[in-house]
């Protein structure tokens, strides 16, 4: 790719997760920052330090008018993705009391018992394992965790989807009015009775006030939206390495206490979030180039958690990397609010896999990956061997 | 109810009291230890990372073991040392009376 090809860089293009790393590479060996002309202009926050940088200066980089590139004019703003500090936390604080480490710990049995109810539903050799395990697997978890019936799953899971492609093409299909719909539902029909997370956003308070109903359920929506493709994508990421890596599927297998930094590296390896957006509010220097007011800075995940000069072999997953400072779920205030679940299922979704299976690739089966601000597979197709 | 010794970044030694239950993170907010307020951003659940203290050499072994995604947060910290934590994931007691915290540089 020359670097013209990179002034028409498009997140949203067919095709464009094939090859990407050596994007990345281009976009990070780039002076100062790339920028492509497309939806209105661009600067890619790509190297390991201008990401973190840009992570963790929200005075400068906002994400008060949208993280969506395109801009997302079809539904409101998410809270709390799409606010800023001071009013930032106080929405944070609402939100994060179920999901502490300790909240999540005691999650593991219900997570279990997914996982084991979806791997015994699982019954060809030959599966998707994107659409029959991972992409599943979330909306359940989510859907305990809200306390909502687990029937709900396969429509929620359409809703997502629709919205995404909302937000793609700037063209509302009424995904976004559903899941809206969906979670005013929530917060209408409970009542507050627990320290659960509906009961705590149902209570909630900010500036000295009570949370108002559409901000309770956009809060809803938020963890709706922000716990399925991201899971889903690092999840099969992961067990397409395992599945072409034997070896480390049996290390993993036979050495359980390398699967906190294993997950670790799978997030970052992963980067389901793959690209954000943020907006500048002055004028400045930032990662070599002049920003102005209103700039676009788009946060290249990927890219920078393959940055060779943060983590040597990048293109690899390492079950045992250390240190394993990445980006996957961000940094900073905005850093993603339900790391603690997402790590919780990823352990216990690759611990129950490697039990029961030995898996590989089905040679016959195609992988296909997303685009948009989501990119990884979303088709996998694996043949899953019984261990005895 | 525990009483800490705190170094600031700017060296400055205060003694805070604190309650036993909270999280040395918030008695540090409460005994205003501004630089910690100024700072933090997560509220407190093992999130940011920013709440980066050093704890006394010799009080390191009192304190409750570190958990994977503390250690892993505190990967980002250059500066992280053997007695590195993030003082959001301490829960104070009585037994830690004393306790030597130095609030670390910004990540």
């Amino acid at each position: 790719m020359s670097d013209d090809d990179l002034r028409n860089f498009d997140i949203h293009r067919d095709g464009v997760r094939i090859g990407a790393e050596c994007v990345w590479a281009r976009m990070r060996d780039a002076p100062g920052m790339a920028h492509s002309e497309l939806y209105g202009g661009f600067h890619m926050a790509a190297k390991y330090a201008d990401l973190r940088a840009a992570l963790m200066n929200h005075e400068l980089l906002s994400s008060a008018s949208g993280i969506t590139l395109p801009e997302a004019t079809t539904r409101t703003r998410h809270i709390p993705a799409e606010t800023d500090p001071p009013l930032h936390r106080e929405y944070r604080m609402v939100m994060q009391r179920a999901l502490t480490p300790e909240r999540v710990a005691a999650l593991e049995p219900a997570v279990l018992d997914i996982v084991r109810t979806l791997l015994d539903g699982i019954k060809t050799e030959k599966i998707d394992f994107f659409s029959q395990f991972a992409r599943p697997l979330p909306i359940y978890v989510m859907l305990d965790f809200l306390g909502l019936p687990r029937k709900d799953g396969p429509m929620i899971d359409q809703l997502v989807d629709d919205l995404h492609e909302e937000v793609a093409t700037g063209m509302s299909r009424g995904g976004g009015a559903k899941l809206t719909a969906y979670a005013e539902a929530v917060i209408a029909n409970r009542e507050a009775e627990g320290d659960d997370f509906v009961s705590n956003v149902i209570r909630g308070e900010v500036e000295g006030r009570a949370v108002t109903f559409d901000e309770k359920a956009n809060m809803v929506r938020q963890v709706l939206i922000g716990a399925f493709d991201t899971m889903s994508l690092t999840l099969t990421a992961g067990v397409h390495w395992l599945a072409e890596h034997l070896e480390d599927a049996e290390r993993l297998r036979a050495d359980p206490s390398l699967m906190n930094t294993a997950v670790e590296d799978m997030v970052r390896f992963a980067s389901a979030s793959t690209y954000l957006r943020r907006t500048a509010t002055a004028d400045a220097v930032f990662g070599g180039v002049q920003l102005h007011k209103g700039d676009y800075v788009l946060l290249c995940f990927g890219a920078a958690n393959r940055d060779p000069s943060a983590f040597p072999e990048p293109d690899k997953i390492l079950l045992d990397r250390r240190p394993i400072n990445h980006l996957g779920f961000g940094l900073g205030v905005h850093r993603c609010i339900g790391s603690h679940l997402a790590k919780l299922q990823l352990r216990t979704a690759l611990t129950e896999l490697l039990a029961r299976y030995d898996f590989r690739p089905d040679p016959e089966g195609a992988i296909e990956y997303s685009k948009g601000l989501g990119q990884g597979l979303i088709r996998l197709p694996l043949i899953l061997s019984p261990r005895a | 109810m525990p009483t800490l010794d705190v170094t600031t970044r700017n060296g400055e030694r205060r003694q805070v009291n604190a309650q036993s239950g909270l999280t040395l993170k918030q008695a540090l907010m409460d005994g205003g230890v501004s630089e910690i307020s100024a700072l933090t951003s997560c509220g407190g659940f093992c999130s940011c990372g920013t709440c980066h203290v050093f704890i006394g050499a010799s009080d390191f072994a009192r304190l409750p073991p570190l958990k994977a995604d503390e250690d892993g947060l505190l990967d980002f910290h250059d500066l992280r040392s053997p007695f590195s934590r993030l003082s959001c994931q301490i829960t104070l007691t009585d037994s830690l009376d004393g306790l030597r915290v130095t609030i670390a540089p910004p990540l």
